[in-house]
């Protein structure tokens, strides 16, 4: 088995739910993680420190996430523009306000309104429990930062889902 | 607190804008400029590595700068008439750069689609402006004037643009740092 | 609230579409490893521009540095004016296409990646190309006006010169 594979079948999940709680959709979630698995194949042999393996990728994904998620957006704004209609997203089909009474939707609906950094954090401490070194080095930022952006993502959070609730 | 859009916007109108008068040299110096691009960039609201690269760059082209408005004043001509082309590049690689701090401190704000907008018209007029230039070198003089008109020309219209842009991003700014009444 | 909150995010934490799907799980695997194999033997896109680029700075140093244009000489040189307005037709083509291949990028929501730093090594390589090209086509200019100056106009080549010289000779035969 090949390091890419070993790497692959190790991490894909992670990745996956990364973006998966990052974007709130399985299409984008499944673009992010083949383009993260793509960029690892093409800088592999950068890779120096083994130890740092999980945290490189989840950074690589993260990054990744971003501008994907970014990119989506714009063209889904371009198009409400160009249609002048309302987003299809927005139109919920019966099926959909049934699964809306599950109880998750209700946090990743709230998760999505906070800024990027903040959703960031919280997925990386709370949802993938990742321990505080390493979403210091998957945000490329200070340990004790990660500390005081935690806390005041948290306290965000909840109070979104207050409002929502 | 003083706004940084406001200092990005100055910056722009010092680096394009060459006002001399009665024999005076440029009375709105690139350097000046660049150094309020540096001072704007200061005031961001980012943690963004990119704004540490961004700065630094300025600080690289305040120097740069200095050292050709130095060339103009003591007269080596071809030494500037390069130099002044070559900082035209530098220019645009720094501009693509803020407008990435630019994309980041704006993603999933109001103005994050009107920033993107700038980037692709800004860039996009900025480089074609400067391949026009470039081209015009070598063209037959009765073409050259026409080809370096329309080159200014873009680039006129990428520097209203984000003129434009940052009078946006300035009221924007101010919006959100004004205090809120409350009613009793 | 607070056992309500962490309830909802235990809840998040197992949402029902959590795991990838198994098609797309087995299809990206596939792709990977083929991809690997066409990787490992084609120098990257990067390695390419970097080469042309290093070398087009390395040229401008040294056209700054020494004040000198570096020779090249053309196989065919244009000489004539339709070979003059072809140079310039190719100039206003190439000039174009740069522009639109620009446009293009940008206009298509680009915002990193191999091709925006295609558009500035593509500017700068046309800034420094042009800029080598007007020096050395200032070079022969200067070249053509001294060898026509010194050759072509005071020794046999020139036509009229030489039927003029051929009619004074006669009229001297004559007289």
């Amino acid at each position: 088995m090949s390091k890419i594979e070993h790497l692959y079948d190790k991490y894909q999940r992670d990745v996956y739910h990364f973006a998966l709680y990052y974007t709130n959709s399985r299409e984008e979630a499944e673009d992010i993680t083949q383009e993260t698995f793509f960029k690892i194949l093409k800088q592999l042999d950068n890779l120096k420190n083994e130890e740092k393996v999980k945290t490189w990728i989840l950074s690589i994904a993260r990054n990744t996430a971003v501008d994907i998620h970014r990119k989506q957006k714009i063209k889904r704004l371009l198009l409400e523009k160009l249609k002048w209609q309302p987003n299809l997203k927005e139109v919920q089909k019966p099926l959909e306000i049934v699964e809306q009474h599950e109880q998750w939707r209700i946090i990743q609906g709230a998760l999505m309104t906070l800024k990027a950094h903040d959703r960031t954090i919280i997925i990386c401490r709370m949802l993938k429990d990742f321990t505080i070194q390493e979403t210091a080095e998957i945000l490329g930022i200070s340990e004790v930062k990660v500390r005081v952006d935690f806390h005041r993502a948290m306290t965000r959070l909840r109070k979104k889902v207050g409002r929502d609730n | 607190m003083k706004n940084p859009y406001a200092q990005l916007s100055n910056g722009l109108c010092f680096v394009f804008l060459d006002l001399s008068f009665f024999g005076i040299p440029d009375i709105l110096p690139d350097f000046m400029g660049y150094l309020f691009f540096a001072y704007g960039i200061y005031l961001l609201p980012s943690f963004h590595n990119l704004k540490r690269w961004s700065k630094n760059f300025a600080i690289i082209l305040i120097v740069v700068s200095f050292i050709l408005e130095l060339t103009q004043w003591l007269g080596v001509k071809t030494f500037w008439e390069i130099g002044i082309q070559f900082i035209q590049f530098l220019l645009i690689v720094f501009m693509y750069y803020l407008f990435q701090l630019l994309l980041h401190i704006h993603q999933e704000k109001p103005l994050e689609s009107k920033t993107f907008k700038t980037y692709q018209i800004f860039m996009a007029c900025m480089l074609c402006g400067f391949v026009f230039h470039a081209f015009a070198i070598n063209i037959d003089a009765h073409i050259q004037k026409t080809v370096n008109f329309i080159g200014s020309l873009l680039q006129l219209f990428a520097f209203i643009l984000f003129m434009n842009y940052c009078r946006a991003s300035q009221r924007d700014e101010q919006k959100m740092n004004k205090p809120k009444i409350h009613s009793l | 609230m607070e056992q309500h909150y962490n309830d909802l995010l235990k809840k998040l934490k197992s949402r029902s579409d959590i795991d990838p799907n198994r098609e797309f799980s087995s299809e990206l695997r596939q792709k990977l490893i083929k991809r690997q194999h066409n990787t490992t033997n084609s120098s990257s896109l990067a390695t390419i521009l970097t080469i042309p680029v290093t070398l087009s700075v390395f040229v401008f140093l040294v056209m700054v540095t020494t004040g000198q244009s570096i020779g090249l000489k053309h196989a065919a040189q244009l000489i004539s004016d339709k070979e003059k307005y072809l140079e310039t037709t190719m100039c206003i083509v190439l000039m174009f296409c740069l522009s639109l291949f620009i446009s293009f990028i940008y206009f298509k929501g680009f915002t990193k990646g191999r091709l925006v730093y295609l558009t500035f090594s593509l500017s700068f390589i046309a800034w420094v190309g042009n800029l080598i090209y007007a020096e050395h086509d200032h070079k022969e200019d200067s070249i053509e006006q001294s060898g026509y100056n010194e050759t072509f106009d005071n020794e046999i080549v020139n036509p009229l010169m030489m039927k003029q010289d051929q009619q004074q000779d006669g009229e001297e035969e004559g007289q």
